[in-house]
């Protein structure tokens, strides 16, 4: 199965947490649900709250080249979303991309280049390696 | 925000729901479930409404994701295209139409597609419309 898992910067502090995401019922709040265990003493789940702005997606197969998961972005300016790092030309241009989910697809942003973004699974094809290197704040 | 929402085949009715996907890892019994969480809060227990799933019929949908005829369209998460929509549209050359296609809607890599034997087609310049899911 090629379930995804979402990443978002908790808001009490702590930083970002990797998990399931859920809404909940009384508001339009969302929260990632990091360990989920029905059988545990409380029977329920326990959300973190998190901001929605940061919020980001990884499937399965969203692999960079050293086999580091990257996120995509769900917010519309990129921000939650990882950064990859690649070269390209001769001599080569290093390039800094964040990556995020548009047009029903996975894109990697490279404005400033020719062409000024291309799909997460036509990057290998097109530059060979790339690196998570950061997230888009 | 393009927040996601899930459609997978309840595991004791059959029966389609859609809402939010968890999975529990149940380390006592040493398996893992598939639920998704309904829009309703269970008065009775006083907690989430959980309902257990079939893992291998969930889809996916995304914000925007919809046929010509405005209906959601659900991509499979399974590589076979199992409860992803199915999805008719004309297919075209470039001279004339040729007949109704239909085809499984899936998501590989995070792109959604149209699931042609064992390749996948864009279905972005497709107009067409769901007419059922995949068994």
């Amino acid at each position: 199965m090629n379930t995804p898992i979402y990443r978002a910067n908790r808001t009490d502090g702590l930083g970002y947490i990797e998990g399931y995401l859920i809404k909940q019922d009384d508001s339009e709040k969302f929260s990632i649900v990091k360990n989920f265990n029905l059988s545990t003493i409380y029977g329920m789940v326990c959300p973190h709250d998190i901001d929605a702005t940061t919020l980001s997606i990884h499937f399965p197969d969203m692999l960079d080249s050293q086999g580091n998961k990257i996120f995509a972005s769900l917010s519309e300016d990129g921000k939650g979303g990882d950064i990859l790092e690649f070269r390209y030309g001769i001599p080569p241009i290093c390039v800094k991309a964040p990556v995020k989910y548009r047009n029903r697809r996975i894109d990697v942003i490279t404005v400033g280049h020719t062409p000024d973004s291309c799909p997460l699974c036509d990057l290998e094809d097109a530059i060979g390696e790339y690196e998570v290197r950061g997230v888009q704040e | 925000m393009n927040i996601p929402i899930y459609r997978a085949k309840k595991i004791d009715s059959g029966e389609y729901i859609t809402g939010y996907y968890l999975k529990d890892i149940n380390i006592w019994k040493n398996k893992m479930c598939d639920y998704i969480k309904c829009n309703n809060f269970n008065t009775e227990s006083l907690s989430y409404l959980m309902v257990e799933i079939d893992p291998s019929t969930i889809a996916i949908h995304f914000e925007g994701m919809i046929d010509s005829q405005g209906n959601k369209i659900f991509a499979s998460l399974s590589e076979d295209g199992k409860g992803g929509d199915v999805f008719q549209y004309n297919n075209f050359t470039a001279y004339r139409e040729l007949d109704n296609t239909v085809n499984t809607v899936v998501i590989n890599q995070g792109r959604y597609a149209l699931l042609i034997g064992d390749n996948f087609h864009s279905i972005f310049a497709i107009q067409g419309k769901v007419i059922g899911i995949q068994q």
